[in-house]
This record gives C-alpha cells, structure tokens and sequence, in this order.
C-alpha cells in the first residue's frame, strides 16, 4: 500500500492508520495558552534576573577563593574513578565520586574509569567531557562533550546511548569507541556487536564490529567502514562523507565482496539507493528471492533481513588484527 | 508548491519577530501554530497526565527565553528543544505512573490506547516523534517537517519506517489488513 495518506492523508485511506488516528485522537491537545501563568512568569522572570545576578556574583566570589570546593558529585547516577590523577566533577577535583543525571565530568589531564549503572563500564581518555542526560529502567544516556570515549556494554539493544553534538550513538549491544573533538566531529570504531548512529534529521545507520565510522556535522552519519578495505575503497568512503561530487560513482566501482557492510548503510542514507542497492546485489545477494532491489526500496523488513544477513557474513569474515583476505 | 511553503516561513519569522518585540497576541499565535507539535514531542517521552502541563510550561519557558533567540527563522527547532529538555527534566527522578489512569478513553480502550502508546515510544528515538505527531496530534507530514525543521523527505521515511515497525510490535499483519 502507497504511503501517501500516512504522509499527508492523500490517496487512498490506510485501514491501519486511521483505526490508529481514531483511538489515539482523544490524546490530541486542544487545551489554550495559560495566560496566568505566562503573566506570572514574565513578572517572575526579572526576579529571577535580580537573583541570577547576585547568584553569579556568590560564585565568582566562590571561585576566586583559594579553598576546596565541596564534592557535589555524590548520591545516585554512574560511579566513576580518576585514573592517574584528580577529575572535576561538578566544579570540585576528586578522585572518586558519581556523576549525578545532569552533572559534569572532565578528565582534564587525566583519565577516568565510569560504571554504567549496572550492565557496563566506559574509560574516559585525557581532555573528554561527559554530561549524565538520564539513567533510569529505559534509558542510561550520556552526552560526550568532548574526548574519547570507550563504552562496553552487556544489555538489551537501545538501554544506553551516547549523545554527541551531531550523531547519537545508540548500543545495540557492544563495545566501541568514540573520540569527538569540541566542534563534535570524530570517529566511532565498533569492537564487537554492533551501534546505531542517528543523527537529529532522522538519518540511521548501522555499524558492526570491525567497522569505523566518522562523526560528522551534519544531517548524515558517516559510513561504517570495515577493517582491512582496500585503499581506493577508504578514499572513496571519506571522498562521500565529505560529498564531494561523482564520489558515490567511485565508492561503487571500488567496492568488494566485503565492502557490503557498506554499501548496505549507504543505502539507507543515499538518495540514489537503487543503484547502491543494484551493485550490492552483485557483491552480496540477498538470503532470500523474495528480496529484490524493488522489494528491498519498498519494504524496510525486507531491507533489514537483507542487512542482518550481510552483517552475519561481516561478522564470519572479520577477525580482530587479521590481514585482508 | 515550494512557493506556498516559503511563504508560511515568512508569515512565521515575522510572527516571532513581533512575539520577541512582547506582542502577546503573537506569542498567542506561536501557541496556536506550535502547541500540537510541543504536545506530540513531549509525549513521546513523558505520561499522557504530565503532558498538557509541561506544554505549558514549555511556552512559559520559551516566553521568557524568546529575546535571547537570534534568528527567527530558527523557532520551530529551538520550541522542539525547549520540548525535549522539559520532558527529559520532568523524567529526571520521577518514578513512572500508571498512564491507564489519565488517559480520556472508557475502558476496554483505555488499555489499547496504553498499549499503542507504549509501542510508539518503544519506536528508535527518530521516529517516536514523527509517529506521535502524525497519529495522535493527527498532523500531515509537511505540516510536521514545518514544525519541527525536519525536511518533508526525511518525514516521510521516518513515518514509513516507523509505521511498519509499530506494526510488527502490535502484530498487525499489512497484507492482511491491505486485503481486508
């Protein structure tokens, strides 16, 4: 069935969409502006300037003075530990302590080991700042400022995630590392199972182990490459992460058998994903005759049997440290 | 087409503009066209009962922050952050609730509606929001591009995307249902 009406409610109606819009309808919001309390805010809101003022000057005092500060990184969120010297954490340089949700931790010369809640552990490099965004039942989420970045994880797929400035790194049940500079440009190289990146504009990929990625700034993730590519297959891959033009052509003919691992993440991201979908069906066919190129463009079930099965092929093929075969 | 949708941004930044200057009825006009969108995007993460007040509170936030905005034309991305840091702030420390309670339906609905809710929060983090907006807030898929800064394209295969998942987690048989 055509997309159409679950786009913008033309052609013909989708009998699931709309049994869908009828029962979730009564949640819609339909509630006005509460003019009180946005009266009540504004008022509010240079009281709150009066004391922001007076706050900020308490703290530059604060700074100022040669003391210690006191360790507000304590109570519940991930517990962590300085590695060859003191981190700050929440303004206070300490050698042990727990990063609170909503709290700051910078390794400045030094690094750190972190505990992530419990179904894993990440080791922070020197210069790397992480922010605790949640840790709860559904969600453990940081956001690496900075730095680098080794997470590894044993839990269900999605429970943790790295939030970077462009790409939100999402654990499917894996070890990786990350290293993004200020401007949140860097690299991501899985180890063993495999991540999602996603960037704000909607743009997914799938990394396996054995397989780095850039991080760029935009509305794209970079494409995983696999360990051991041919070199006219990685300058091809960063001739694409950078857009340069005629680089899709050159990427293509410069795959191999074992380039499939990327050819199926370009297809998700390229807007001429026939043609990546077309070579890939040379290098690697899909498990199933009932997978085509067509099939495949239509139906992301069919596209995702297609990808687990090119990265079970991935994960039979690759082995840590070997050479190319 | 692309005439008509440059023109609605227009409308737009003047709109904002005349809200940065404390016009009220325009900050009124911003809920009106916004309100839906920062519905949709906070009830992807928070209960039904809490959502209504954090919408309020997200404008109340954006009321006071609008002078600090520096391009107009950057509202609808900088609402939808405002969005989704009040609802990560409203979950921070709060135990979950039992949504079945809030939700306006009769029972047996209530539950069914429960269970569609959670399955569309279930969805990868891009589509949640594109899917709520659509089927609970009942937007188009230009209409949510407009409102959240995403482009019409990537709204359309996140709502594809995500249309076919939220099938498989509720065990809606397509074929079936394409014959029926």
């Amino acid at each position: 069935m055509s997309d159409d009406y679950l786009f913008d409610r033309s052609g013909p109606p989708d009998p699931d969409v709309e049994r869908l819009e009828k029962l979730l309808a009564p949640l819609a919001h339909d509630a006005p502006l509460d003019e009180l309390r946005m009266r009540r805010r504004r008022r509010l809101s240079w009281f709150v300037l009066g004391i922001a003022v007076a706050a900020a000057a308490a703290v530059a005092i604060y700074i100022a003075l040669p003391t210690s500060h006191a360790n507000t990184c304590t109570g519940t969120g991930f517990e962590f530990s300085a590695i060859g010297g003191d981190v700050t954490c929440g303004g206070a340089h300490v050698a042990k302590g727990v990063l609170p949700v909503g709290g700051q931790l910078d390794t400045g010369a030094h690094e750190a080991s972190l505990k992530i809640a419990d179904i894993g552990t990440a080791k922070l490099g020197t210069n790397t700042r992480v922010r605790l965004d949640r840790t709860d039942p559904k969600r453990h989420q940081l956001t690496l400022d900075r730095g680098h970045l080794h997470a590894r994880v044993v839990a269900v797929p999605r429970l943790f995630a790295v939030a970077t400035k462009h790409t939100n790194i999402v654990d499917l049940g894996c070890e990786y590392t990350v290293d993004v500079d200020a401007s949140g440009v860097g690299r991501i190289c899985v180890q063993s199972g495999r991540v999602e990146l996603a960037t704000k504009s909607g743009a997914v990929v799938v990394a396996p182990l054995g397989t780095c990625a850039a991080i760029l700034a935009g509305q794209r993730p970079g494409l995983p490459l696999g360990d051991g590519a041919n070199t006219a297959m990685q300058n091809a891959v960063r001739a694409y992460d950078r857009g340069e033009v005629g680089a899709l052509d050159t990427l293509l003919a410069a795959a191999e058998t074992r380039d499939a691992i990327t050819l199926i993440a370009l297809a998700a991201i390229d807007a001429n994903p026939t043609r990546v979908l077309a070579r890939l069906m040379e290098l690697s066919p899909p498990p199933d005759a009932e997978i085509t190129v067509d099939t495949a463009l239509s139906d992301p079930e069919k596209l995702a049997a297609w990808r687990t099965d090119i990265i079970e092929i991935w994960a039979g093929l690759y082995r840590p440290g070997a050479k190319r075969p | 087409m692309q005439l008509a949708y440059s023109s609605g941004v227009e409308d737009l930044q003047a709109v904002v503009v005349r809200a940065r200057r404390g016009d009220r009825k325009a900050f009124a006009e911003l809920y009106r066209r916004f309100h839906r969108a920062v519905h949709g995007v906070v009830l992807a993460r928070v209960a039904f009962g809490d959502a209504a007040d954090l919408v309020q509170d997200v404008f109340a936030a954006a009321l006071e922050r609008l002078p600090q905005l520096g391009e107009a034309a950057a509202f609808p991305g900088w609402l939808m952050t405002i969005a989704r840091n009040r609802a990560i702030d409203h979950l921070r420390g709060k135990k979950p609730t039992d949504e079945l309670t809030d939700i306006p339906v009769a029972a047996p609905r209530s539950a069914e509606v429960a269970q569609v809710l959670a399955a569309l929060r279930a969805l990868p983090e891009a589509y949640q929001e594109t899917m709520i907006l659509r089927l609970v807030e009942g937007m188009t898929g230009p209409e949510i591009a407009e409102q959240t800064g995403l482009s019409p394209g990537s709204v359309r295969v996140n709502l594809h995307r995500g249309m076919k998942l939220l099938r498989e987690h509720l065990g809606i048989n397509e074929e079936a249902s394409d014959v029926g």
